[in-house]
């Protein structure tokens, strides 16, 4: 006997479009995390609807607390004050890039014809960010694996590139859908400009905060670097073991 | 207790037709399932498992009777969140759970067939020159590839099936490309780390018969990669 899942499934039971996913006036955290994976549309569409003030509270909530888990992990590689600071690093440091950018993303939003507001441009950017977030912690489980058995800071930095890299294409497709919900062209390229910029922008500010995931004498590097010269000094440096130099 | 064994067995018959629109519905009775592709891949794997270290060792086989099962359900938990979150973001309608059942039925489907080459790869095993003479080496060539082999044909059908079960859940065949494609990469990535840390499994013929070696956690697999090519061509 065979049934027809597109009549008997529970997760086809409403008619697949993307509208038809609803997610209530005063949703609470999980259900905002819940609709950021299953129809992003619906959380830019209540951003939209005016109720920016709550949901912006929200995805704030989520994305400090996603980024400190996430951080734990990574301080778990060092250990020591790392625990706490690695957290604090990442938590800071992605949302000051978020702020750094911020201005950016509104003006060039406007400039690819998005009719969008100031909060609402922050709630889309944070919405991302967020998603990022999440999808962070749902690699936690591999990288604390990954913790355990790597040796080398720079191996270690590079698992930890890679999984942000896929988090964040993700968070990025959000921001730029978010911004063609609001009339932005589609395919704009000054948002594609301004998605590069917020990754380099990411990808310094880890530099600026290092140590990250080794340990050093002191909290922050004074030493400036450009991530990429920093990177290539990590990858040539001998004594980047698990307790030497800094990522 | 009968009718217990006699479901466990059209379970195990229903996942060797691999019938989507069947398949699909189990996704709703996804507690009872994922117990009972948990034996099956418990089973299957095991029995595999055995006849991965039996050239090497008894002693080695039953290791990897245990091991193998754990490094299949251990990639499964560890990667069950972000396989759930990556799934529902490419657009399938599927909780977490049920992104868990899919990607374990495709991992039982994979271990069923290998539970069912063993006799084969037992009597090849039987025709190969046993540890101690002068063709070891060679034998224990012979029978990483003859693995290497079984797992690479097991492990594409079960793709096959899940992609088949992707297609009609999504009902889109491009974005259960992707999800297969994210899963594939994902479950890959980890999949090695923890075979790295679980091994041995074939058993070098000149090192110890060892449940794990002396340190699993020193050193990562893509480490080991990257400094044997840099080694090759620098």
């Amino acid at each position: 006997m065979t049934i027809d899942i597109h009549t008997s499934s529970n997760f086809l039971k409403d008619d697949g479009t993307k509208e038809s996913y609803h997610l209530p006036e005063s949703a609470t955290p999980m259900q905002i995390v819940d609709a950021l994976l299953k129809s992003p549309e619906s959380v830019v569409k209540q951003i939209k609807s005016g109720q920016v003030k709550k949901t912006l509270f929200i995805l704030l909530g989520i994305f400090f607390l996603c980024h400190a888990i996430y951080g734990l992990i990574v301080g778990s590689f060092s250990g020591n004050v790392q625990w706490f600071a690695a957290p604090i690093k990442i938590v800071g440091g992605a949302a000051l890039s978020a702020l750094l950018c911020y201005p950016s993303l509104y003006i060039f939003g406007c400039l690819s014809g998005a009719n969008i507001t100031p909060s609402q441009t922050l709630s889309v950017l944070f919405g991302g960010l967020t998603l990022t977030s999440i999808l962070l912690v749902g690699f936690a489980p591999v990288a604390f694996i990954f913790t355990f058995s790597i040796k080398t800071v720079a191996f270690m930095g590079f698992i930890h590139i890679s999984i942000w890299a896929i988090s964040i294409f993700f968070g990025l497709r959000y921001i730029v859908m978010g911004l063609t919900q609001m009339d932005s062209r589609k395919d704009s390229y000054i948002i594609k400009v301004w998605c590069t910029i917020l990754i380099l922008t990411m990808l310094q500010m880890t530099t600026t905060l290092r140590p990250i995931i080794g340990v050093s004498d002191t909290l922050l590097t004074p030493e400036k670097s450009f991530f990429v010269e920093h990177w290539l000094d990590v990858l040539n440096n001998k004594r980047n073991r698990r307790k030497n130099g800094g990522l | 207790m009968t009718d217990y064994f006699q479901q466990l067995w059209a379970d195990l018959v229903r996942l060797c037709r691999a019938d989507p629109r069947v398949l699909a519905t189990w996704l709703d009775k996804d507690k009872e399932k994922i117990q009972s592709c948990l034996i099956w891949l418990i089973l299957g794997s095991s029995l595999y498992g055995t006849s991965i270290g039996l050239w090497r060792a008894p002693l080695q086989s039953f290791y990897v009777a245990i091991k193998f099962p754990l490094l299949i359900i251990l990639t499964t938990l560890g990667n069950a969140i972000i396989n759930g979150m990556l799934a529902q973001l490419l657009g399938a309608k599927i909780s977490f759970r049920q992104s868990f059942l899919a990607v374990i039925m495709s991992f039982t489907l994979i271990a069923i067939i290998l539970g069912a080459f063993t006799p084969l790869a037992l009597f090849l095993l039987y025709n190969l020159p046993p540890m101690g003479t002068a063709l070891a080496n060679k034998a224990h060539a012979l029978v990483l590839i003859l693995h290497v082999i079984l797992i690479a044909f097991a492990g594409i059908i079960g793709n096959i099936h899940l992609f088949t079960l992707l297609e009609y859940i999504c009902a889109n065949r491009l974005k259960a490309k992707q999800i297969l494609l994210t899963w594939l990469g994902v479950n890959m990535f980890l999949g090695c780390q923890l075979s790295w840390n679980l091994r041995p499994f074939f058993g070098t013929p000149h090192l110890e018969v060892r449940f794990l070696r002396d340190d699993p956690f020193n050193g990562s697999f893509y480490e080991t990669v990257f400094f044997r090519l840099k080694c090759l061509l620098f």
